[in-house]
């Protein structure tokens, strides 16, 4: 428990990943790389994209309209969940067995409720 | 080694049972951890991951702060708060701190007595109220990590919600922290309130938390 603890609270050393996770996402969709931006994203969200536009991954993800980020701002990590704050708009990411993956992107807020995404995973 | 096993079977058994359910609720999590993140369409993590992650932490200290607070406000309240008819109470006419003489302080400590209950200055006052000062700092850190690994837990679900943390001050005056923390604290003041009640009219032969079997109900803080 003090481990869990002294992790907890000074960080889970998982910052500079998620980072340059969601970093290489939009570099992938500045490049119009499709299929680089898809390697990146969490299986729900891209099974979700597929579905919701009846097309293969690498053209539907350039074809949504996932606004330019900016420059990082804020990141954040908690457990298996991180969050980076761009200038103009906000990406989540999950942790999953192949590394970090782009869970939702293109997020504005809406408090108090849940940040509305042009990409989310349902 | 006989010897010493015998007359160390109390702590040693409840060091074991602590141990094998510690594990086994480090198992059971784990297990319950993946399955919500399977639900949740999110990755699942190993076990040493785990049991170095918030969830698992939380999960522990929620439950040690709450027990030794439990000890804590027990020992301290028994000193002055009695219950007539119950084995956990002092008798009727011996609320307080008691005597010198009765707690073998000072001049009327015997020779065997702890060399801090002899001296008779601030080692005695400080000894006089050890039991309690580190069940209050042990009640205190698990209180605070608590806190702690439940505001990365509440905050990892937020996230998964597509919601914006909330700071660690924030967080000690939100709902999440209370549910957690007086969960555990109203069973706690429950086992404790009904066990001192029924063991006024309820007996177990042979143990130092009941009455004799034939003892009296209206006989106080006698154990069989």
């Amino acid at each position: 428990m003090p481990l869990a603890l002294a992790v907890t609270a000074c960080g889970t050393g998982h910052e500079e990943e998620v980072e340059a996770t969601a970093a290489d996402f939009y570099a992938a969709l500045a490049d119009r790389d499709g299929a680089a931006a898809c390697a990146l994203l969490a299986p729900a969200t891209r099974s979700e994209l597929e579905q919701s536009s009846g097309k293969p991954c690498p053209r539907a993800v350039l074809e949504e309209k996932v606004p330019k980020a900016g420059d990082p701002d804020t990141v954040q990590v908690f457990g298996t969940e991180g969050q980076v704050t761009f200038d103009r708009e906000t990406t989540f990411l999950g942790d999953f067995p192949q590394g970090w993956r782009v869970v939702a992107a293109g997020c504005t807020p809406r408090e108090p409720r849940p940040y509305d995404c042009v990409l989310s995973g349902g | 080694m006989r010897k010493f096993l015998v007359h160390n079977s109390l702590s040693l058994v409840f060091g074991l049972l602590f141990l094998g359910s510690l594990v086994g609720q480090a198992l059971a999590g784990w297990k319950q951890f993946n399955d919500e993140q399977l639900g949740e369409r999110l990755g699942t993590i190993g076990f040493w991951d785990y049991i170095t992650s918030a969830d698992f932490a939380v999960d522990v200290s929620e439950n040690w702060q709450s027990e030794f607070l439990q000890f804590l406000v027990f020992l301290v309240l028994t000193v002055w708060v009695l219950q007539a008819g119950s084995p956990e109470s002092k008798e009727l006419d011996k609320a307080g701190l008691e005597t010198k003489k009765d707690q073998l302080i000072g001049p009327h400590a015997a020779e065997d007595s702890p060399a801090w209950a002899k001296s008779d200055d601030w080692r005695t006052v400080l000894y006089s109220n050890s039991l309690a000062l580190l069940m209050a700092a042990i009640f205190l850190a698990s209180w605070l990590a608590q806190s702690v690994a439940g505001w990365a837990v509440y905050n990892e679900t937020r996230l998964e919600q597509l919601r914006d943390p909330i700071g660690w001050s924030s967080y000690l005056l939100h709902p999440d922290f209370w549910a957690r923390t007086l969960q555990n604290w109203q069973s706690e003041f429950l086992a404790v309130g009904s066990f001192a009640v029924l063991a006024i009219y309820l007996r177990q032969r042979g143990s130092p938390e009941s009455k004799p079997v034939g003892a009296a109900h209206q006989d106080t803080g006698v154990e069989g």
